[in-house]
């Protein structure tokens, strides 16, 4: 069943076209890799579907519960509330905050307290935080990063930054997440463990995954479907086996001859 | 759950016990009399300084926002104040709640242009403001009385007035314990998180569903609110309150309060608090110094140089983090060895 849908989508940059009439759709329950060369519009395409960018023309259809959304109506802010969440391609922790505040933050629009309950701290309010607290803390655990928790986010290695980064997202309880380059700058063990991790990720909490990555391994590994683009236009759509022998995608990556 | 412990292992049951027992040494001080009366006033100066860093911490510290245009909130609490305990015999109570409500309405006002502007041009943008109002002070004497100033009665509570400076202390102690407490429950709360996390990364926080409009907005209100109080309390304190003092001078004070303190601290704040309102008195007793005219300037903006160069996080942080906090994890190790506990059990809740 489709859950996510993008219909013509075109974003320019002043005479820039950095998407051009894109259209894909994700399934839910899949893994789904975004790929193309350096400058094709991928963050693009995700700073778009999360209202960081302003697109043009196009629609974004949310098919959540047999209803449909449009998510362009919506604000940066409003899109976490129907369970779509993203990770940075340049890593975006709140670095002065612990591990557990950074995972707290991202309990933010599930966490229903108001300023009376927390400044007066009435019984919902501890009933409502611990509640995050310890799913949160499930979460780190999931993670291997429980010991962390009252750590400083900037003082942490850059790998384990990363996952919190991801765990953090996970705090929102979302029904698709979108990485932007999850395995940038992680070592070759690292990336296998994340691979693993992602895949349980969708087992254990059901999630949608739109991953945008460099790591062809890492794609053509974790990936049911991927949408190759270039200059914001789609190559192919296909499973791993079709991208790897597509002759335009290799064209794409390696340039092909002109005419 | 006894990692959370250890995260809010900073109880503020510290807080209250460190005012109650000041509170005791300042009542037992009625009887005695050790302090002089320019010491209480000191210390009453400290205390509602501290609110106007507490309030300023909320600003700047958690929310990252800036603004050189607080003293004219300070300013509007403190003649909302004067014109109702002057003119209508208004209790303390009610007079300070309006004295907080009408500056943060004002607040909420600057908040918008906050909406629109970043760093350098929102100092600039509330420095105009601060500026803009400060000259209403001066020509609207129907509510200031301008450069004569209004005089006010003393503070009264339930039929009781506070005639005695020591009693007024005593008073406006409790106020910043209760301020402590509420800032101390905000910053570790949803709403707390969120300005820091909008501090930290307004990507990120737009990301998690943080709504930036409305967390500028309360950052701008609640340490409006904080300086409106601040501002009836020192209306109270000196019974005078005139148009001089309202400007930029004491808006960059309440900068470096909290820069020099410590951003996002409670007890930084009040360390900022007592560093800016002790330093003239310090340096008019030192033989050299007290010949130089604006010495209180030189020395803040000194001690501000320093402590961004050299311990960024602030004096109090600074404090903590070098002596206090060595001294106690070695404690925690010793107990752990006798123990034989991991490092995840070590139950660290100190309150």
């Amino acid at each position: 069943m489709t859950i996510l849908e993008a219909k013509d989508l075109v974003k320019t940059f002043g005479g820039l076209t950095a998407v051009d009439s894109l259209s894909f759709s994700l399934q839910e329950g899949e893994i789904y890799g975004l790929i193309g060369p350096n400058g094709a519009g991928k963050t693009t395409v995700f700073n778009i579907i999360t209202r960081f960018y302003q697109a043009d023309s196009g629609q974004i259809i949310l098919r959540n519960n047999g209803q449909d959304l449009e998510l362009l109506d919506l604000k940066a802010h409003q899109i976490p509330e129907q369970g779509i969440a993203r990770t940075f391609q340049n890593l975006e922790l709140f670095p002065n905050l612990t591990v557990l505040e950074n995972l707290m933050v991202g309990r933010h629009v599930n966490l229903k307290t108001n300023i009376l309950q927390e400044i007066f701290r009435l019984p919902s309010f501890f009933r409502r935080e611990e509640a995050a607290e310890n799913q949160a803390m499930e979460i780190l655990d999931f993670f291997d990063l429980l010991e962390r928790a009252s750590r400083r986010a900037g003082s942490l290695p850059y790998g384990e930054q990363k996952l919190v980064e991801l765990a953090r997202v996970l705090m929102t309880d979302p029904d698709i997440l979108l990485l932007d380059e999850p395995a940038a700058g992680l070592n070759a063990s690292e990336t296998h463990r994340l691979a693993e991790r992602l895949r349980e990720i969708r087992a254990n909490f059901g999630i949608t995954l739109f991953v945008v990555e460099h790591d062809m391994e890492l794609v053509m590994d974790i990936c049911e479907r991927i949408c190759v683009i270039n200059f914001g236009q789609v190559v192919k759509i296909g499973t791993p086996e079709e991208i790897q022998n597509s002759q335009k995608v290799q064209e794409a990556y390696l340039g092909g001859e002109e005419n | 759950m006894k990692l959370s412990e250890l995260v809010r292992s900073h109880s503020y049951a510290k807080y209250a016990a460190a005012v109650l027992l000041f509170m005791l040494v300042i009542w037992i001080d009625t009887h005695i009399g050790f302090f002089s009366s320019r010491q209480i006033n000191l210390m009453i100066r400290v205390i509602y300084y501290g609110i106007v860093a507490l309030g300023f911490n909320v600003l700047l510290g958690y929310g990252g926002q800036i603004s050189l245009g607080h003293a004219a909130f300070m300013g509007l609490g403190a003649y909302l104040t004067a014109y109702l305990a002057g003119n209508y015999q208004l209790n303390f109570l009610p007079v300070l709640l309006i004295s907080g409500l009408i500056p943060m309405f004002f607040g909420t006002a600057l908040g918008l242009v906050a909406l629109r502007l970043e760093r350098l041009y929102l100092a600039i943008a509330t420095l105009g403001l601060g500026v803009t109002i400060q000259q209403v002070f001066q020509e609207w004497t129907a509510f200031t009385g301008g450069f004569s100033g209004v005089r006010l009665p003393r503070p009264e509570m339930f039929g009781y007035v506070f005639a005695h400076s020591h009693h007024y202390l005593l008073l406006i102690s409790l106020i910043l314990l209760a301020v402590m407490i509420l800032s101390y429950n905000f910053a570790r709360s949803r709403t707390g998180r969120a300005l820091k996390a909008m501090r930290d990364s307004e990507y990120a926080a737009r990301s998690l569903g943080i709504n930036l409009v409305k967390y500028k907005l309360l950052a701008f209100a609640a340490s409006s609110f904080y300086v409106g109080i601040a501002g009836s309390l020192y209306a109270y304190a000196e019974r005078f309150v005139h148009p001089q003092i309202w400007g930029v001078e004491l808006s960059l004070d309440m900068l470096a309060m909290v820069v020099i303190g410590g951003l996002a601290s409670i007890p930084g704040s009040l360390f900022g608090a007592a560093f800016l309102v002790l330093i003239p008195q310090i340096s008019r007793t030192i033989p050299l110094l007290n010949r130089i005219t604006n010495i209180n300037f030189i020395l803040t903006g000194l001690a501000m140089i320093f402590v961004i160069k050299f311990m960024p996080m602030g004096i109090y942080n600074w404090l903590e983090l070098k002596i206090i906090m060595p001294l106690r994890n070695r404690e925690v190790q010793i107990e752990q060895r006798h123990k034989g506990l991991g490092e995840d059990d070590h139950d660290n809740s100190g309150s």
